[in-house]
């Protein structure tokens, strides 16, 4: 019973830092392509 | 150091090792909500849009770890009290403390206006913070079921869990401080697009 309880906080705090990071690494991939593209367009109307 | 190092108490048994990935995100989630006071003073006191992204950021992770806390938390207390959930001082002002803080993300993702979501931000981030005390001193303030670990004459464990306890810390600052770093980053990749879509349009 206590390797199960055990087992479900490791997974809550490892599993929420890996999926936390995981989300802001996707985050940051997408703002840095939507960046490039304005950016670009700015360029254009210039 | 959590799973193998530190060996099983006399009480607890197995259960101790939750302690390090409970306590110590504790500890972190109270540093960071310290993090959005700091610039929330700094940026009521100086300006600087910086100060209100930093803060902001420090919120989520802040929030982030708080959730982990109360997870782990439950987890334990299932385990040792044979209830998830008891209503217990330490329990029930760390639940108003992330509902207070996650108010204040609700609110800055509920207001467009740049300058007054920075300005009020920072107010309720500075105005949220005495829950931070509240929630530590809960448990010498009022009976609780919580045991009172640190004291000021040092930590009331063995030396292997102490132990076992700082580098717990030492990690999880290291892995806040880069969830920090990016999320700042991030934030203030988001506010350089906002500028410039609205400049354009």
């Amino acid at each position: 019973m206590q390797q199960f309880e055990l087992f479900v906080v490791a997974i809550i705090f490892w599993g929420g830092t890996f999926a936390f990071l995981l989300y802001l690494l996707l985050r940051m991939v997408g703002i840095e392509k939507q960046l490039k593209v304005v950016e670009s367009q700015a360029e254009g109307d210039l | 150091m959590t799973w193998i190092y530190a060996p099983p108490e006399a009480e607890l048994g197995e259960l101790i090792r939750i302690f390090f990935q409970h306590v110590a995100p504790a500890l972190v989630g109270y540093g960071a909500f310290g993090v959005t006071l700091v610039c929330g003073v700094m940026y009521l006191w100086k300006g600087g849009l910086h100060y209100d992204v930093l803060g902001a950021a420090a919120v989520k992770i802040g929030l982030f770890y708080t959730t982990v806390t109360l997870l782990s938390g439950m987890m334990w207390a299932d385990a040792a009290w044979n209830s998830p959930w008891n209503w217990d001082p330490r329990e029930t002002t760390t639940l108003i403390l992330w509902i207070a803080y996650a108010c204040v993300l609700v609110y800055r993702a509920s207001v467009t206006d740049r300058e007054s979501r920075a300005q009020y931000g920072s107010i309720f981030g500075i105005v949220a913070f005495p829950m931070v005390i509240l929630s530590y001193l809960s448990i010498r303030i009022w009976q609780t079921l919580h045991p009172i670990v640190i004291e000021p004459t040092g930590l009331q464990m063995e030396m292997e869990h102490g132990l076992t306890l700082m580098v717990s810390m030492i990690a999880v600052i290291m892995i806040a401080a880069l969830l920090l770093e990016l999320t700042y980053r991030i934030d203030t990749a988001q506010e350089k697009l906002m500028r410039i879509r609205m400049s354009r349009s």
